[in-house]
């Protein structure tokens, strides 16, 4: 069982979408700063991927800070580091991507999808200016 | 695991994996064991074939340990596994020597030894059993490791040997060279036999260690396969003759001079009549006989025509008794005369008018000494065990005109060099001759043998056989009178002798003529 | 130094050549997909890298040295399960085992009775009672325990359900040693393959059609959605755009593409289709890939695609 969620789908290689779920679980806060991250074997077990695959993963959040390894320990989270609101953002590119072409089809308007981001935050979240956590 | 470690791992899981037909398989060595050694559950007709089961289950016993690593088959599960297939295949050779071998010649050793067979003669047979049973297992390894399932295995087995059994025995019978002939042995048996067994054994073990170690393509392999079996076949069969040679000279046999006289009946009729006569020799210790003989006639008008005579006796004898004992009916005393009519074609026949100036006589001859081999007393149940032969006297008449007594004869052998002396009917195997001697009156009598059944069966293997037979014994018409009292048989002991090669030998004579 | 080399093999059965001039490598610490069609020969190469069948001609070489010259303790760092491969039905499980420990120096009897439990297998219980799913677990249980340098499988997905497939999976995965191993895996069933193999060889036409990491091989094939923005017939893609495969209908175009690099994708087909609304450039799946390659190696012997 892993400590965040990934489910593979098609369209992208499988060690883009676990890098891009480990790295949004991370910044997120559903996996807590020095908690422990799972290993090569138990990645690739539990995803049922090649175990170089599993390499190049966590080879990729070492080198990228979020994941660090630790003497004895293993690899774990980073702690004492925060992504940057412009990191974060990346993190969303995809979805709003999406979103934008999606809207773009069916002939909306940018300010009507600013508009409809805008109504739907407030209707879940209330009004919160500040996006930092 | 070491090579020979393998080897043993092998054959324990073949022990393991073959359980049930080893099981199988030693009930039928029992069984075949049981009828020769004469239990009487296994006198039972259906019994007969018990050596043939014997061979047979063998051959699938191996077929199906071969089969079970199969060298041929690409999902063979032992091939993809480090094991040597030097290994494989040793491990099922030894099985097959030491079980499938091994349990029936137990048996026969055991047969062998119950009918007081000497060691000798033991080890022959028995040794001769195992080389022929391990050339039809052979042959079944061959077959079996070409082929990849039992089905194909039957199919091929019945295919193959069949073909070339019936090309190896129509050309075996051209005249008359079944077991101990002395007319010119077949074509084939002059061969010599040992290098089938070469080609057989060694072509095969060669095939089989290519099978298993190159996985070569099979279509190739099946010359080769079938060439060794050929080579196998016929070194069983084709047994071993000795060619006609000569055995001892003329001097060392000690062969008195034979007088031979021709004589021509002219008849305004018919054609003329050709008879060869002789003045026979009594030799009272053993008995001679002219074969493949040859009359050469060198006639008046300076031509040669040659005349077979084929087989003619020159002699009698009796069996060998202590000193004084004298034979009824005149059987010793009579100086046996033979005459033979010559068959004569048509030219020769025109030939023979321009007249004969000259004849001489050619050809082989052979001697035989009787050799008493069993001494029994006269009566129903007497019976006498040794050296492998058993003689039982079953009944005793001493009134009736036609049968004195029947006797139970069996001896065990393989094939053996001695001859009937009427040479009517060749058996492979020894003939006895009877007589009755009376100790105490100092008499003795030669018996008539009339007629015989006989049945040959298998010691467990074919290789060893005991052949049965039953003989009637009758008094010749001479003395039909003579010693009918029941006192004179009561005292009497039957003897049985056989008649041994003493030699052979070219013989040549002048023969006179008679007008 | 490759693990596996295989140089010029041809392999004839009669007059058919299943295998014509192959040319492939498996290199040290792979997990190599052989993927192909039903009868495209896959079972054949398998076969001779195991010594099962003599090539007609060409060279095989098994780490380091021509695979008929293999010693016995070589022989036994390479562990084979093969669908077709017949394994004594007559033995139980632990007969089995006790007749292949021996055979093997390395063989660990803690691993095989770990993966016992794990597939729950009885080890009493004679092979030909058990399923078809028990025996390939039995089977790779064989495999793995002497904790082979190399393994090959043949087939050993087909005909198992979901469950038994997973298990497999995991049985394999978790046997994967620290020292590294090979494994040549070959099917004709993508499945599972998507995600376990690091390097990909397609067999066709008794050919390999291409052989190359996995990742590469992603990278080249894309799937490409092209939404123009009205109904007219869109233009065809032209040479420049390898396409496998090209569905065209009113208003879209969806296409295989192997892309040679060079220009990016997405600047060549934008300069294709300055109309488009949408231009949708995303990694093809496996599947797609082979059945693309397969379909053209069967309408006559394909244009090799080998970047």
């Amino acid at each position: 069982m892993l400590p965040f969620a990934v489910t593979l789908g098609p369209g992208e290689s499988p060690y883009r979408q676990i890098v891009y779920a480990a790295t949004k679980a991370v910044v997120s806060g559903e996996l807590s700063p020095g908690s422990p991250f799972p290993s090569v074997r138990e990645l690739s077990q539990a995803l049922k991927i090649n175990p170089n695959t599993a390499h190049k993963v966590i080879a990729e959040l070492v080198r990228d800070g979020i994941l660090e390894v630790r003497p004895g320990i293993g690899t774990v989270v980073t702690t004492g580091r925060r992504a940057s609101a412009a990191e974060r953002r990346a993190l969303l590119s995809s979805e709003v991507e999406q979103l934008v072409v999606e809207a773009k089809r069916l002939g909306l308007t940018k300010q009507d999808v600013t508009r409809a981001v805008s109504d739907r935050w407030s209707e879940l979240f209330g009004d919160d200016r500040d996006a930092a956590r | 695991m070491t090579w020979i470690a393998q080897v043993g791992h092998v054959m324990r899981k073949d022990l393991l994996q073959a359980r049930w037909f080893l099981i199988v398989y030693l009930g039928v060595v029992m069984l075949a064991t049981a009828r020769a050694l004469e239990w009487p559950a296994t006198s039972n007709d259906a019994f007969d074939l018990s050596a043939v089961f014997v061979v047979v289950a063998g051959m699938f016993l191996v077929a199906f340990l071969v089969q079970a690593d199969s060298p041929i088959r690409s999902d063979a599960f032992w091939a993809s596994r480090p094991i040597h297939p030097a290994a494989m295949l040793a491990a099922k050779l030894l099985l097959a020597l030491i079980v499938v071998v091994g349990a029936p010649l137990v048996g026969q050793l055991g047969a062998l030894t119950t009918n007081h067979v000497p060691v000798a003669a033991m080890s022959l047979l028995a040794s001769r059993s195992a080389w022929t049973y391990a050339s039809w297992l052979l042959i079944a390894m061959v077959l079996a490791a070409m082929t990849s399932d039992l089905r194909g295995f039957t199919t091929v087995l019945v295919a193959i040997p069949v073909a070339l059994g019936l090309v190896i025995v129509s050309s075996r019978f051209p005249s008359g060279s079944i077991g101990g002939g002395m007319s010119e042995p077949g074509r084939l048996a002059t061969l010599m036999p040992v290098s089938f067994t070469v080609a057989g054994v060694g072509g095969g073990l060669v095939l089989l260690v290519a099978l298993y170690r190159k996985r070569p393509l099979r279509r190739r392999m099946w010359v080769g396969a079938v060439a060794a079996v050929a080579c196998l076949l016929l070194s069983i069969f084709v047994t071993p003759q000795s060619r006609a040679a000569s055995l001892g000279s003329s001097s060392e046999l000690s062969i008195p001079a034979v007088a031979f006289q021709v004589e021509v009946r002219e008849d305004e009729r018919t054609a003329p009549e050709l008879t060869l006569r002789t003045e026979g020799i009594q030799l009272a210790d053993r008995l001679v006989g002219l074969d493949s003989g040859v009359a050469i006639l060198r006639l008046r008008d300076g031509t040669t025509l040659r005349v077979s005579v084929g087989r003619m006796a020159l002699s009698r004898a009796t069996l060998p008794t202590r000193a004084g004992i004298r034979w009824l009916g005149g059987y010793a005393d009579a100086r046996p005369t033979g005459a033979k009519v010559l068959r004569l074609n048509r030219s020769q026949r025109e030939a023979l008018r321009a007249g004969i100036a000259g004849a001489t006589i050619e050809g082989q001859v052979t001697v035989l000494e009787p050799r008493i081999v069993a001494t029994l007393p006269f009566r129903a149940g007497a019976s006498l065990t040794r050296e492998g032969r058993r003689v039982r006297i079953q009944t005793v008449n001493h009134t009736a005109e036609d049968s004195l007594a029947t006797l139970s004869v069996s001896s065990i052998g393989s094939a053996s060099r001695v001859f009937n002396s009427d040479w009517a009917f060749i058996w492979p195997f020894d003939t006895p001759r009877y007589a009755l001697v009376n100790e105490t009156r100092g008499e003795a009598m030669m018996v008539a043998q009339g007629g015989s059944g006989g049945s040959t069966d298998a010691i467990v293997l074919p290789g060893a056989w005991r052949v049965t037979t039953s003989a009637w014994l009758h008094r010749n018409a001479e003395y039909f009178d003579l010693a009918k009292n029941a006192a004179w048989f009561d005292e009497s002991r039957l003897v049985i002798a056989e008649w041994v090669l003493r030699g052979r030998t070219a013989f040549r004579a002048e023969a006179t003529l008679r007008q | 130094m490759p693990v596996i080399e295989v140089s010029n093999l041809t392999y004839r059965y009669g007059k058919v050549a299943a295998l014509r001039d192959l040319d492939f490598a498996v290199p040290q610490g792979a997990l190599y997909a052989l993927l192909g069609p039903n009868g495209s020969g896959k079972t054949t190469l398998l076969q001779i890298l195991m010594g099962l069948r003599r090539p007609s001609a060409g060279r095989v070489r098994l780490m380091g040295e021509d695979s008929s010259a293999l010693t016995l303790r070589e022989r036994a760092t390479i562990g084979y399960i093969a669908e077709g491969q017949a394994l004594p039905g007559w033995m139980r499980l632990e007969q089995l085992e006790a007749y292949l420990a021996p055979l093997y120096p390395t063989w660990d009897a803690a691993l095989a009775s770990d993966l016992r439990r794990r597939f729950g297998l009885d080890p009493r219980r004679k092979i030909q009672t058990l399923s078809r799913g028990e025996q390939m677990k039995a089977a790779l249980l064989c495999a793995l325990a002497p904790r082979p340098r190399l393994l090959i499988m043949d087939e050993p997905f087909t005909g198992m359900d979901a469950l038994v497939k997973d298990e497999l999976v995991q049985g394999l995965l978790e046997s994967a040693g620290s020292e590294g191993w090979t494994v040549l895996l070959a099917s004709h069933d993508i499945g599972e393959l998507e995600l376990l193999a690091d390097r990909v060889g397609f067999l066709a036409g008794g050919r390999m059609q291409l052989s190359e990491p996995m990742d590469a091989l992603k990278e080249r094939f894309k799937r490409v959605e092209i939404i123009m923005g009205d109904d007219t017939e869109p233009v065809a893609l032209g040479a420049a755009l390898a396409a496998l495969s090209v569905e065209r209908s009113a208003g879209r175009v969806s296409a295989l593409i192997a892309h040679a690099g060079g220009m990016p994708l997405d600047a060549a087909l934008r300069a294709r289709f300055p109309g488009a609304t949408r231009i949708e450039v995303r990694d093809a799946s496996l599947r797609e890939i082979f059945v693309a390659l397969a379909k053209r190696a069967a309408s006559g012997g394909g244009r090799e695609v080998a970047a």
